[in-house]
């Protein structure tokens, strides 16, 4: 599956999803305009620009450049000496969750909408750090671990908070409840052994009554549905075609999957599973999977590296260490990917943002136009939002950061974030970070 | 007509030509001496064809044609056969899954594409059937894999191979088994309390037949997912792999194959005796059996039932392939497939061939498996993965040098073997020995190990010279190699003529060529003490020692050059007797002075002990004592620089540290650092000969130019006198021998020819030429079968420089004419190094000496007899089918 393919059925689905989300978003939007001006502007797409200005209206992007028109409404944001960028976007994560996994390893019809809980402080900082859109992702100890989301950071409530509500489905090839590796990939190939005879029958289902494919697009799941808890031979009750709807959209190709990868050999499985079940897919890779970036490159398929970029590595057998830069490998292949950051608790600070990452990557030699696309327009694509978000284009989404100076600069802070055209954070008002670093450190 | 046909091949040719430069894929020729393809005799001389990871053609040199755009690998010496196919392993991990029956589990999702798999790689296998399971009654579908590639759908050989079933008593009571839980989420909720194991042989194959009985005959509502799985796989032919040891789990094995009419493979099968009469049968349904090898090395102590019982893997081999049932080696251990080779060559009890044995590794699997089309076998089409062994595949000391999976060479043995094992019919010790079909070792510069059967590390890199017969490296004791021409006129003694030596000197070449690998070079026309350096003709000539010897000459009239060379010697001997002395002096200085000290020490330690006493009374004596400690440590150092055998060096010093002061002092008046340290010096020795009262003895002044005649006077190194007329050999042999009792060594010699008796009373030797047939008075005598007889030891000089080849055929004349071989080998090898110095370790073959020889076609000195190589210190330096 290519990123083109990805991003195309990504469309069709975000555009039915952005459709029922306008309607709710409306009521809260800012009908005014923001214009942010002296600045140097980081569109991503497109040259940056010297004392350029981003006006937003009605929560959308109405113009980017040095000559644009300002109404007198305007509510402006003078941003001199400061750098305009489009927010950043996070490929996965699943800190938003209440709790990452289900105990049960099976469950794809779950939907993180129902456990995502805006109160979490991952949000004040995901804000903080520049973060205006994340993937919401069932955890990696299950096997299918539910759907996912992508998500605004601004907002109260996730109804209005939610970009694309049907992101992907969540499937981990680390063996869940102390299985094997054989077992767990066994019970996951019934899975969707099963999911793919439910499709095959509602095909057939569907051709045998030609009234159904009048309907529209839209509509087709929920009338198919009805249909063969009707019609078919062997009736299905509606609950249990509740609960399979959702991975047959999987087998069916309508909706990708996250595929995590614990190890290097999982690349290799996750390949031949998704040649076997024509499957949309997304790589989510461990640390390890550096070893088989020469198969990814093969595969064509988009990845969301895993939190270690740098480390160093022991061959078994020489017991040598060799220092792997996880960034270099996958730029060596001509790969194109997305950056995770590491859980809060884990050891070292630095991972734990998603520019520091990009950063890392430019330390390590990848230029930093590329570094900041894969912040912003990589993940975009990859999560198929990339006609929303990623960059600052007339259109897309008013999402904006404002930084004290150069990205990926350490001393640079965001001073302030705008989700849909509304000033989400402004530094100034940061109690936290007022808290943590005193008055002096700030302004 | 055939003109016709001529020009048709010509733009067939042409068309062939133009074809070629096209495909871009590289093309890749191994010639090796055996080919073994997997299945029947091995190819001699053969050659492999390989494109684009593909085995294009396989058979011998001259019936494949070799595309003339293919990179050619000469394999000489070595072997090729298939890459290994592991008929069974665990490769895929060893978690079971927790229920007992679980055909859905397939194996290749557990193998780890990435994983470095180059411990197989080196050991020769390149692919490997991976098992489901270990421990369970169905663990699952096994598959097949290739241990390298970057592709990894194309690694993948078979992903359902066989179905996995495990009758041995490891499956029976298995761990880890699945005991449900209750909750309300759980997708799978137990219906049914949990049931007990299977844990006997009989419930094993009950629950079996029930799910075979299911499957063979599916409902096609059926929601059960084992029988639905079990259905499918034996739908499409699907074989079972069955684990049975004992005979009873064998029969039952066999009675479920027939039942279900199934296609079996058995495995580690540990008794098939009871089945010896059914093997015909078998052949029907049996499509393999995996037979576990171990290597030995551990020593165990059976029961003495279990020996009476147990039976040798092998036992049975010869009676399954009569019966057409393949049978593929396997290890028990996967940390023993390192020795896989080993393993399959101890099957060669049973009475197998080696080609068998190929197959058993390799073919055999590979069928059994249905991916002979792939791997397994050297032909046309199959994957072009292979493996060169140093020796035939099962031979003593067989290795892996490299292995190649799909053209691409994944391993190579690291470090070319040093050691060298060469093979000949005969082997010449050069002392009068030989050996008939001999080996013999070398590591690096020396012969480790000589005879007819020897041990060698598994490493070694074999060189079988076939009927070929090695004798030691030539010596000549006169020559003028080394130095691109002839050296003429006297040349002083302290001369460092192995300083000078270049190898580039095409007369080396030539020598060599001839089997001479050790000369002595020098000066041939002096007449007074001329140095003669003995070196090694090989690529970076080596001097052995310089001098080895020193030569002079008493001209035919003896009395003038008799007179100066006694004046000479006499110099020489005085010179040599003053070292003696001084040596002698020094080590009674030595001796007295150790007494002193110890008289000094004993002093010290009586002071003391009184110290302790008198310290509380007088603080002068104190100071008194320690002072004495003081001195003792100056002493010390004067001490430990004397007693070694060579004068210190302070003393040498001492002369010209007094003559220079004076200059130093002119020259480096503000560096002046030399200075006082050497004042500071000669201040010490002043010390400690004020102490002792008794000067050391002085070190005679050296005199490089005399230096030689030490080692000549002491009997290291012998005098060459080159003496021809009888006078004259006498007045040598009395002057050398007799009066200054050199070890002597007569050049030339030719009066012998006529008064044979003048070497009695001597022990003196003869270097003989460059005339070896001396005709006087009309008859001619054979000086070197004189020698022989008159027992007097001799070695031979060429004096030749580019002449020095000619020597060996000189010898060859001499032998036609009377001299035995042996005593014209030992003239040209073994003797002459004995004349120079007992210590010379070359001139023979044996344990320690040097690896200087030269292999012949034939034996030594006939006719048809030619050189076929030549090597110096264990280097080959010639080689004749090289030279061609």
């Amino acid at each position: 599956m290519s990123h083109l393919s990805i991003s195309k059925t990504g469309l069709l689905n975000t555009g039915l999803v952005f459709a029922i989300a306008m309607t709710c978003w409306s009521p809260i939007q800012a009908q005014n305009s923001l214009a942010i001006r002296g600045g140097k502007v980081i569109p991503v797409a497109g040259e940056s620009i010297e004392n350029g200005t981003v006006l937003i209206r009605d929560g959308k992007i109405a113009a980017v450049g040095v000559d644009v028109d300002i109404p007198v409404d305007a509510k402006i944001i003078d941003a001199t000496g400061k750098v305009v960028m489009p927010g950043f976007v996070e490929a996965h994560s699943s800190e938003g969750l209440s709790q990452a996994n289900e105990t049960n390893p099976n469950v794809p019809y779950i939907s993180v909408m129902d456990g995502i809980d805006p109160m979490r402080p991952y949000f004040d900082s995901a804000r903080r750090n520049g973060v205006t859109s994340v993937a919401v992702v069932p955890g990696n100890s299950t096997m299918i671990g539910g759907q996912a989301a992508v998500i605004k950071t601004g907002g109260e409530f996730v109804e209005y908070m939610v970009l694309k509500r049907d992101a992907g489905m969540k499937i981990s090839l680390r063996p869940a409840d102390q299985n094997s590796r054989m077992g767990h990939l066994a019970n996951l190939r019934k899975a969707l052994d099963e999911a793919k005879r439910n499709s095959d029958k509602e095909k057939s289902d569907a051709e045998a009554d030609p009234k159904a494919t009048d309907k529209p697009e839209g509509e087709k799941a929920k009338t198919e549905d009805k249909k063969s808890s009707t019609s078919s031979s062997q009736a299905k009750d509606p609950i249990s075609s509740e609960l399979t709807k959702a991975l047959t959209q999987v087998v069916e190709g309508k909706i990708p999957v996250f595929i995590y990868c614990d190890q290097a050999m999982d690349v290799g499985q996750a390949t031949r599973l998704i040649d076997q079940y024509n499957l949309n897919a997304i790589l989510v890779l461990g640390k390890d999977c550096h070893k088989a970036a020469k198969h990814i490159a093969q595969s064509k398929l988009p990845v969301i590296l895993d939190s270690q970029l740098v480390f160093w590595d022991k061959d078994p057998r020489s017991d040598k260490e060799e220092k792997i830069v996880v960034t270099e490998t996958f730029r060596d292949q001509g790969i194109p990917f997305a950056f995770q950051v590491a859980r809060a608790n884990s050891g070292t600070l630095g991972n734990n943002y998603l520019w520091y990452q990009a950063a890392t990557a430019v330390k390590y030699g990848m230029p930093k136009e590329d570094a900041l696309k894969a912040l912003t327009m990589v993940p975009a694509e990859i999560l198929g939002v990339d006609s929303f978000v990623g960059s600052l284009e007339k259109g897309k989404d008013g999402d904006v950061i404002i930084l004290t100076g150069d990205p990926l600069k350490n001393g640079t802070w965001v001073d302030t974030t705008i989700v849909n055209g509304e000033v989400v954070y402004e530094r100034g008002k940061d109690e936290k970070l007022e808290m943590l670093l005193g008055n002096s450190q700030q302004r | 007509m055939s003109n016709l046909q001529s020009k048709l091949a010509l733009v067939v040719a042409i068309v062939l030509l133009c074809c070629e430069p096209l495909s871009a894929w590289q093309i890749d020729a191994y010639l090796a001496d055996t080919i073994w393809t997997g299945k029947g005799a091995p190819i001699e001389n053969g050659v492999l064809v390989v494109v684009d990871g593909k085995i294009q053609s396989v058979g011998p040199k001259d019936a494949v044609s070799i595309p003339s755009t293919a990179k050619q690998h000469h394999l000489k010496g070595r072997s090729i056969m298939p890459g290994i196919v592991a008929a069974q392993t665990q490769l895929a991990g060893s978690q079971d899954a927790q229920r007992t029956l679980t055909p859905q589990v397939m194996a290749v999702d557990g193998f780890d594409f990435f994983s470095d798999q180059g411990e197989y790689l080196e050991s020769g296998i390149t692919s490997a059937q991976i098992s489901a399971g270990e421990d369970r009654l169905m663990p699952g579908v096994n598959a097949v894999v290739k241990l390298w590639g970057e592709d990894l759908d194309k690694r993948v050989l078979s992903d359902r191979e066989s179905l996995r079933v495990k009758l041995d008593e490891s499956a029976r009571k298995p761990p880890r088994i699945y005991e449900p839980m209750v909750g309300p989420v759980s997708e799978d909720r137990p219906l049914e309390p949990t049931k007990p194991q299977l844990s006997t042989l009989a419930s094993s194959l009950a629950a079996l037949r029930v799910i075979f009985d299911k499957a063979s005959d599916p409902s096609p509502d059926s929601e059960d997912e084992i029988t639905n799985r079990l259905a499918e796989y034996l739908k499409n032919d699907g074989v079972v792999r069955i684990s049975a040891k004992s005979p009873a789990e064998i029969r039952a094995a066999i009675n479920l194959a027939k039942q279900y009419d199934l296609k079996i493979i058995l495995t580690e099968c540990q008794d098939l005796k009871p089945f010896q009469q059914d093997f015909n049968e078998w052949s029907e349904f049996v499509k393999g059996i995996v037979l576990y090898g171990q290597p030995p090395g551990k020593i165990t102590n059976p029961s003495l039932e279990d020996l009476k019982q147990k039976a040798q893997p092998w036992e049975l081999i010869l009676g399954l392939n009569q019966a057409g049932i393949p049978v593929a080696i396997n290890a028990a251990k996967s940390a023993d497939w390192k020795d896989v080779l080993f393993i399959a060559g101890q099957f060669m009890k049973g009475g197998v061939s080696q080609e068998d044995l190929v197959s058993m590794l390799t073919c055999n699997p590979a069928a059994m498996m249905g991916i002979d089309n792939r791997v397994g076998l050297l032909k046309e089409g199959n994957d072009a993965d292979f493996i060169v062994l140093n020796q035939e595949p099962f031979g003593l000391h067989t290795a892996v040098m490299e292995t190649y999976v799909d053209g691409t060479r994944t391993y190579e043995r690291e470090s070319p073997a040093k050691t060298t094992l060469i093979r000949a019919k005969r082997i010449y010790a050069g002392d009068g020995q030989f050996m008939d079909d001999a080996s013999l070792v070398i590591k690096g510069k020396t012969v480790r190990a000589i005879g007819s059967d020897v041990s060698a590390p598994v490493d070694v890199t074999v060189q079988d010279f076939g009927d070929a017969v090695i004798v030691p490296g030539f010596v000549d004791l006169g020559t003028g190699l080394g130095l691109g021409g002839p050296l003429s006129g006297s040349i002083r003694l302290d001369t460092q003529l192995g300083e000078q030596l270049y190898a580039d000197d095409p007369a080396i070449k030539y020598a060599r060529e001839h089997g001479v690998t050790t000369v002595l070079l020098g000066s041939m026309s002096a007449s007074t003490g001329t140095p003669l350096v003995a070196f090694k003709l090989g690529d970076d000539v080596r001097v052995i020692s310089d001098p080895a010897a020193i030569r002079f000459r008493v001209n035919d009239d003896p009395a003038s050059s008799i007179a100066s060379l006694r004046k000479v010697l006499t110099a020489g001997k005085a010179y040599h007797e003053s070292f003696i002395k001084y040596q002698k002096d020094l080590a009674v200085y030595n001796e007295k002075k150790a007494a002193q000290k110890k008289l000094d020490d004993a002093a010290a330690a009586k002071a003391k002990s009184e110290k302790p006493k008198e310290s509380g009374k007088d603080d002068d004596k104190k100071t008194d004592s320690q002072e004495k400690p003081e001195e003792k440590p100056a002493e010390k150092k004067t001490d430990s620089e004397k007693p070694g055998e060579k004068p210190s060096e302070t003393e040498k010093e001492k002369p010209s540290e007094k003559e220079q002061p004076p200059a130093d002092k002119k020259e480096e008046d503000e560096k002046s650092s030399p200075v006082p340290s050497g004042e500071s010096k000669s201040g010490d020795d002043k010390k400690s000969s004020d102490v002792k009262e008794e000067a050391a003895p002085k070190e005679p002044k050296k005199n490089s130019a005399l230096e030689p005649y030490r080692a000549l006077f002491s009997g290291q190194i012998p005098a060459i006198v080159e003496a021809r007329k009888a006078p004259a050999i006498e007045q040598a042999l009395k002057l050398f021998e007799e009066e200054f009792k050199i070890r002597t060594i007569i050049a030339g010699a030719d009066d012998l020819a006529r008064f044979s008796d003048l070497f009695e009373g001597y022990n003196a030797g003869v270097c003989v030429g460059p005339e070896i047939l001396i005709t006087k008075d009309r008859a001619v005598t054979n000086l070197a079968q004189l020698l022989a007889n008159e027992n007097i030891p001799f070695g031979f000089q060429s004096k030749g420089t580019t002449g020095v080849g000619q020597l060996p055929a000189a010898i060859q004349y001499s032998i036609n004419k009377g001299l035995g071989v042996h005593d014209g080998l030992q003239g040209l090898t073994a003797s002459p190094a004995r004349l120079l110095s007992k210590d010379m370790t070359f001139g023979s073959l044996g344990r320690g000496k040097d690896a200087d020889l030269v292999v012949l076609s034939g034996p030594p000195f006939e006719n048809a007899t030619e050189v076929l190589a030549v090597m110096i210190d264990g280097e080959w330096v010639y080689d004749q089918k090289e030279q061609k």
